[in-house]
């Protein structure tokens, strides 16, 4: 099923393709189960496109360095395609909104996803100490052959993304846009992914100082390595960034690792993100501690809906909720 | 200078406020009185690396949103300032410490009254950071 989705995906974009577009996709790398992201300027380079199970990134991080790049060499002519999973084109939007990107340039390739991989789970699955040589999905089963040789399957329902379990199929994508496959019977297949008991967000199980103290232990195995930043395509300042700036006037953040700092660093990250989260999960996935992120920018994503009756990701016209204000408005 | 037992007060600098600043500063020996141009342009990240580390509270004085001299300054602000808030409450953290007056210029006498009750407060419960 996916194997027709890709060559449908290349297919259309063998026939639309011209001398100046670019196409943002993703390849197949040397490490199993592992693609990486890459820019296709020619039609030969169409065929290495993977997408399905392990299409893992979210490509929207790379746009506006991309951009950024293209228009100092003026090198992109024409436009720029971006072969993405729906819940991916929630942060497109968001950047056109944020005015990181020029809508006109993007053109938005959406396929029809059939949930995507949670490595964690994998790992968890067949045991931490050990690893795999193959990986690959065939219909609703996972087949491993590990590095002794030993084949192993895991059922796919298993190892899907928390996020994936989560999704209702629910996306209204305010750009022109093309879906490869059906989008209708999509719709009703993202729903019957698989179930999860309505997960209950930290903040409201603790409050106060239990729910500080918590968090503070959770947040203190973190080692600063600013992957979450680095993968979010809210946290668009690339160069401007205060953790990448130790010599400024103000000193944001010490430079030991301490407990107290490691929430500094959070609570500034999340202040800074929390207008146009769009909640894809990515900073969970990449991290490499393993800090269950999602419980903050959860909660972030709910007080943006309940208190500004904002969410971020649903147009790509609405002004961010902290660049707008309502007269009269009554918070707190 | 302890720090642990400093409060940093952020006023809007505007020409009314000259007395209430020489006022605040001769009254209370721990609180260090910082004028902003405007409290829209202040950096919230200085507030939360204040909150956590350096300071005790910390108090933001701006002008009433509707008579702000830059116009929408102060109506940005009361939306980041809500937010603000809602960030240390997320993390658990006693967003009482942070202390946000709307005040005009020229009503320095209930600004003094917002600012005494608050040091009183902050004198006679112990409070803890995260709590």
């Amino acid at each position: 099923m996916i194997n027709e989705i890709r060559d449908a995906i290349i297919h259309y974009l063998a026939s639309v393709m011209k001398k100046e577009d670019a196409i943002l996709a993703l390849r197949y790398s040397n490490t199993p189960g592992v693609l990486t992201p890459f820019i296709a300027r020619n039609k030969e380079d169409l065929n290495s496109i993977e997408a399905g199970f392990f299409h893992l990134n979210n490509l929207a991080v790379y746009l506006s360095e991309f951009f950024q790049r293209e228009n100092q060499l003026s090198k992109l002519n024409g436009a720029l395609y971006i072969v993405c999973k729906p819940c991916d084109a929630k942060s497109v939007m968001q950047m056109i909104s944020d005015q990181q990107i020029v809508a006109d340039k993007v053109k938005l390739l959406v396929y029809a996803c059939e949930g995507i991989a949670d490595m964690k789970k994998i790992k968890a699955e067949i045991g931490l100490d050990k690893d795999y040589k193959t990986i690959e999905l065939h219909h609703a089963e996972l087949s491993l052959t590990l590095l002794d040789g030993t084949p192993l399957s895991i059922p796919k329902a298993k190892v899907l993304a928390d996020k994936c379990l989560e999704c209702n199929g629910e996306y209204n994508i305010s750009l022109p846009y093309v879906f490869v496959g059906d989008e209708k019977k999509w719709k009703t297949n993202a729903s019957n992914f698989g179930k999860i008991e309505k997960k209950v967000l930290l903040q409201d199980q603790k409050q106060g100082k239990e729910l500080f103290e918590q968090l503070k232990s959770e947040l203190s195995v973190c080692i600063r390595c600013n992957a979450c930043r680095n993968v979010c395509h809210a946290c668009f300042c690339s160069e401007k960034c205060i953790f990448d700036r130790p010599k400024m006037t103000v000193g944001f953040l010490d430079k030991e690792i301490a407990p107290s700092d490691n929430i500094l660093y959070h609570m500034i990250r999340f202040y800074h993100v929390a207008p146009n989260c769009t909640a894809c999960g990515e900073c969970e996935r990449v991290c490499p501690q393993g800090i269950p992120l999602s419980h903050l920018y959860d909660y972030f994503h709910r007080l943006m809906q309940e208190s500004f009756d904002f969410s971020p990701g649903s147009s790509d016209s609405i002004r961010q909720a902290m660049l707008s204000y309502r007269l009269g408005e009554d918070l707190a | 200078m302890d720090r642990t037992n400093t409060v940093i007060a952020f006023v809007c600098q505007a020409e009314k406020r000259k007395k209430l600043i020489s006022a605040l500063q001769s009254k209370y020996s721990n609180l260090r009185v910082i004028p902003v141009i405007c409290i829209g342009k202040l950096n919230p990240a200085i507030i939360f690396r204040l909150l956590l580390k350096d300071a005790k509270a910390v108090i933001l004085l701006g002008c009433d949103p509707s008579d702000c001299h830059f116009r929408e300054g102060s109506f940005f602000s009361e939306r980041r300032f809500f937010l603000l808030k809602e960030v240390l409450k997320g993390f658990g953290f006693n967003d009482k410490l942070l202390n946000i007056i709307w005040s005009n210029p020229g009503k320095d006498t209930s600004t003094l009254k917002n600012i005494a009750s608050f040091m009183q407060y902050l004198n006679e419960s112990h409070m803890e950071k995260g709590a």
